[in-house]
């Protein structure tokens, strides 16, 4: 009787456990032909993938003369992709990097993911001039945020691409505010009240994203 | 009779904009897109694009081909997964639906790429169970792909064209021909081409799909769908144009998928011109 689940553990496992400096080709038992042919489609399709999405760190590990190879391989097996969709397997990135503690690559790869949604929004054409969903959940029932370029918000940092590329910017307590309270306000000037109120840094991107047409604040019917 | 253009193409970022344009390619009827690029991520990011995708499909007919339905896992299916596909196909109205006959992860571990499955009764019994599940969840056919394989499983009992048939008939399910994974397999593995071709049941062929791998320096191939259609390939489509021929069957759409190294427009274009010219068909674009 065949035991699929337990050939299928096998192969895997063999593609998992495989490293460069081994060997390749070891295919493992019931299995005969070019077996490396998956561990370096598998391995390499995820790190060519990886590397294209967080040039930012890939620069900076190969600048403290360590291998990009290791930490993937490293991050695949630590938190191994559970989607088919390439960049979730980078989504593991974030958690991998946290439990290493590497808070400098923590932050370049926040950058890169950064101009990666970007890049992606602008080759699919996708959101300019839609409503995008992460700002409209903040500001749902009396504005909406109907154009924006803000690309990431990840804890206590969002990352937004201004003029000059990507910045990033600390939430103080007064921005995240801005983007909370007005789910109980009815009036647009309430929002601008807000605006008021935050750090300069804060105001002064508002300001830019208004005038560069990256972010327009309207208001919305109730009844939508 | 009208007779409708059966080529069509895999549709990618690159190409948007002339599919987007005023006077859209009129090269092809059809086009297949990933239906993971349309579907929401695990990690909750939402899936994209679709608004794109509608509009070209105002003008168009899709096919959905999915990459990670897992049909050969001895995992059972992902529900949450055919949910969203089901969505999307509510909101799309595809033309066909499909996946592949392969296994792409164990135990919520991915691989990346599309496993081959041992040829044998237990896994027919297996996959064909999970093909009728997702066929009644959907309530349509769905079409499965041969996959390009690297190895073998030295169980197999059957040669792959007895085993996808063995499914096809237990299932009722559509066959997409992949020309190019046949070819790879081929080479790769040492076995027949027209072989595989031959035990095929040719009714069941609904779709069609060319592609160009790339080849190592001891000729072994990769399926990476990243150069040109090979001579070996349409030759291949021109053996398969006879038999369909031969079994008095309509003609069956034809593709070609490119993931990489893609071309601009017009190059590919000249070379999806080329399946017209190799199936005879003669075919008019209505």
């Amino acid at each position: 009787m065949f035991n699929l689940r337990e050939e299928q553990e096998k192969f895997l496992n063999a593609i998992w456990e495989f490293r460069p400096d081994e060997l390749p080709g070891d295919a493992p038992k019931g299995v005969s032909g070019r077996f490396s042919a998956y561990t370096y489609s598998v391995f390499e399709r995820i790190r060519a993938s990886i590397e294209e999405d967080y040039p930012r760190l890939f620069e900076w590990i190969e600048e403290r003369n360590e291998s990009p190879e290791n930490w993937v391989r490293d991050l695949l097996r630590t938190k191994p992709p559970n989607s088919w969709t390439l960049a979730e397997a980078a989504v593991g990135m974030k958690f991998y990097l946290e439990s290493k503690g590497e808070f400098e690559a923590l932050r370049l790869a926040l950058l890169d993911e950064a101009e990666n949604e970007s890049a992606w929004c602008e080759e699919w054409n996708e959101t300019r001039g839609a409503p995008t969903e992460k700002m409209n959940s903040f500001l749902s029932g009396s504005a909406c945020i109907v154009r924006t370029r803000t690309l990431r918000k990840v804890g206590e940092v969002s990352y937004f691409r201004g003029s000059e590329g990507v910045q990033e910017f600390l939430i103080p307590n007064a921005f995240r505010d801005l983007f909370q309270v007005p789910t109980r306000v009815d009036e647009l000037e309430a929002v601008f009240a807000k605006v008021n109120e935050a750090p300069e840094v804060v105001q002064k991107w508002i300001q830019e994203s208004i005038t560069n047409g990256y972010l327009v604040l309207t208001p919305v019917d109730r009844n939508d | 009779m009208t007779l409708i253009n059966p080529v069509g193409v895999g549709l990618r970022t690159t190409h948007h904009s002339h599919f987007l344009s005023q006077s859209p390619p009129k090269t092809v009827s059809w086009v297949e897109v990933i239906t993971e690029n349309f579907i929401p991520w695990k990690s909750g990011l939402k899936g994209r694009g679709l608004s794109t995708l509608k509009k070209i499909r105002k003008n168009y007919s899709v096919s959905l081909h999915g990459v990670s339905m897992n049909l050969g896992s001895a995992d059972p299916l992902d529900l949450n997964y055919l949910k969203e596909l089901k969505s999307l196909i509510q909101q799309i109205e595809p033309e066909r639906v499909s996946d592949h006959l392969c296994w792409t992860g164990l135990r919520g571990r991915n691989s990346h790429d599309l496993l081959p499955l041992p040829y044998v009764e237990e896994v027919v019994n297996h996959v064909s169970e999970k093909i009728l599940r997702v066929q009644d969840y959907l309530g349509r056919q769905l079409t499965i792909e041969n996959v390009s394989a690297y190895v073998k499983w030295e169980a197999s009992k059957m040669s792959e064209g007895e085993f996808l048939s063995a499914i096809i008939k237990r299932t009722g399910c559509g066959f997409l021909l992949d020309l190019n994974n046949i070819y790879v397999t081929s080479k790769n593995l040492g076995e027949s081409a027209s072989k595989f071709i031959s035990e095929i049941p040719v009714h069941s062929v609904t779709q069609i799909h060319l592609a160009g791998p790339s080849e190592g320096e001891d000729g072994f191939l990769i399926d990476t769908h990243d150069s040109e259609v090979r001579e070996e390939v349409w030759a291949l489509l021109e053996e398969w144009s006879q038999i369909e021929k031969k079994a008095g069957k309509n003609v069956t759409p034809v593709m070609i998928e490119r993931d990489g190294d893609i071309p601009e427009w017009e190059v590919l274009e000249r070379e999806l011109l080329r399946i017209l010219e190799v199936i005879k068909g003669g075919y008019e674009y209505v």
